[in-house]
């Protein structure tokens, strides 16, 4: 019973040492373990010792933070695009959708909260059903997707979706925690760009997010919601990514290996976007979903 | 009653707070059009983004500002936002950390950017096709002008241009 309530308290103890690590002196960490002792039962040396284990543990955390400045998150977003093109397929070879994809893209960037980054936009040749963003605003979609999307508001929508996860720098926040980074930490004056293994390491991480295990999962769902914000504050219809996971849910899984992979379940996130836009965005009659024009401008993919 | 002292003091902070945040806005687009009326086809001039912008009132979607050299005008409330540059919520706030990856380098402001040296590198190192490379290249050069952006809100009726409900 003392160790159900052990696990229980766990949490809450970890969160409560982090909330004041600034100086984590001895005597809170005795405080605390006194605390732990009464509220679980623990012996109140073992408590001591789990206290300074905890805080260890925060504070290796934070200290494997390191800041990614623009620049070398852009140098990071390029060399991922090198890996996206080898791995899903070439660049597509139509001005006219690129140029397309790009001004629906950076309409929905403009509104977006990180409005002053340079986003690139690139259509991928795969039959595969996929989009993804590398950190610096490089953002891919495939023309197996943009086969299935339905008008300009669905597309608004995905693309939405990815920009979130630069602006929030998902990606990003994953190298700047990791370990990969740990000796730069330590010596201000090596800048990555001196060091090219780390570089690569970082590049091979998100590679990694990005191809085969993905984000959080919450992290997915947090980009739904924004990405649907990003694209309504344009003026199209708020339903759109929400339809568009609709589609998702109902194409082969065979059409959509690496995205099942790599994002939570299609019904999933419907059902939630639901929620969501039942409870934060009123239904709005003069929202736009503009089929004609993104018929126009993907006719060449037909 | 000392705690409702403090309650009373934490209220009036918060509310002086927000009062500040709604006094000043700051552009947050590369541009924003501030405009002689609260329509998008009223005649308008460009401003960079960062320039803070005092709130005289807003109305449906417009805030009316007047900007650092006295003028006023209206701008689309979409372009604004409440929080000073580079004062944004994202990861590096707060950490206060200043060791690390920075590098004084110019900013990525050029609309063209070629594939930067580690970039290369990485290519090279990696070996990626040739193809690839050139994909890469060609993403790099494609670029959309705020002002194609805006004719092509302006084309679908999206942003500041869309019709007012009747």
């Amino acid at each position: 019973m003392s160790a159900n309530r052990t696990i229980l308290m766990l949490p809450l103890f970890l969160l409560s040492l982090a909330a004041l690590l600034t100086g984590c002196e001895s005597q809170q960490i005795g405080d605390f373990a006194r605390d732990f002792s009464i509220a679980t039962g623990q012996d109140p040396q073992k408590a001591a010792n789990i206290g300074r284990i905890a805080a260890k543990t925060v504070e290796a955390g934070r200290a494997a933070f390191v800041p990614i400045a623009e620049p070398e998150e852009v140098a990071i977003g390029q060399s991922v695009a090198l890996q996206a093109f080898e791995r899903f397929g070439p660049y597509c070879n139509d001005p006219e959708v690129q140029r397309y994809v790009n001004l629906v893209g950076n309409a929905v960037a403009y509104t977006s909260d990180r409005p002053k980054l340079e986003y690139r936009f690139a259509v991928v040749e795969s039959k595969e059903l996929n989009a993804f963003a590398a950190p610096g605003g490089y953002i891919f979609i495939t023309t197996g997707l943009l086969r299935a999307v339905k008008n300009e508001a669905e597309l608004a929508g995905v693309l939405g979706h990815e920009i979130a996860h630069v602006s929030k720098k998902h990606a990003l926040g994953v190298i700047q925690r990791s370990k990969v980074l740990t000796n730069l930490a330590d010596a201000a004056a090596t800048a990555m760009k001196q060091d090219p293994k780390t570089f690569a390491a970082a590049v091979d991480l998100v590679n990694e997010i990005l191809f085969d295990k993905g984000l959080d999962r919450n992290l997915e769902y947090e980009a739904d919601q924004i990405g649907t914000d990003f694209a309504h504050r344009v003026g199209y219809q708020a339903s759109g990514l929400r339809d568009f996971c609709l589609t998702l849910k109902n194409v082969p899984g065979a059409s959509t290996p690496s995205l099942l992979k790599t994002h939570p379940n299609p019904a999933d996130r419907v059902a939630k976007l639901d929620g969501y836009l039942s409870k934060r965005l009123r239904p709005d009659p003069s929202a736009l979903t503009l089929q004609a024009r993104y018929q126009q401008g993907t006719r060449n993919l037909r | 009653m000392n705690r409702w002292l403090f309650v009373a003091a934490l209220l009036v902070a918060l509310a002086a707070g927000d009062a500040v945040a709604q006094d000043v806005v700051y552009v947050k687009s590369r541009t924003a059009k501030i405009r002689a009326d609260k329509s998008a086809s009223a005649d308008a001039k460009e401003v960079p983004a960062g320039t803070a912008l005092k709130v005289l009132s807003k109305e449906d979607k417009y805030y009316q500002v007047q900007l650092p050299d006295g003028s006023q005008g209206w701008v689309f409330h979409v372009s604004v936002t409440d929080q000073k540059p580079d004062e944004g919520g994202g990861v590096l706030a707060g950490t206060g950390a200043t060791s690390g990856i920075t590098v004084a380098e110019a900013s990525t402001s050029a609309s063209i950017r070629g594939l930067k040296p580690m970039a290369e590198d990485y290519a090279k190192n990696k070996g990626i096709s040739p193809k690839s490379v050139d994909g890469a290249r060609k993403m790099e050069e494609l670029s959309v002008s705020s002002k194609d952006v805006d004719a092509f809100l302006r084309e679908g009726k999206l942003g500041e241009y869309a019709e007012v409900k009747k």
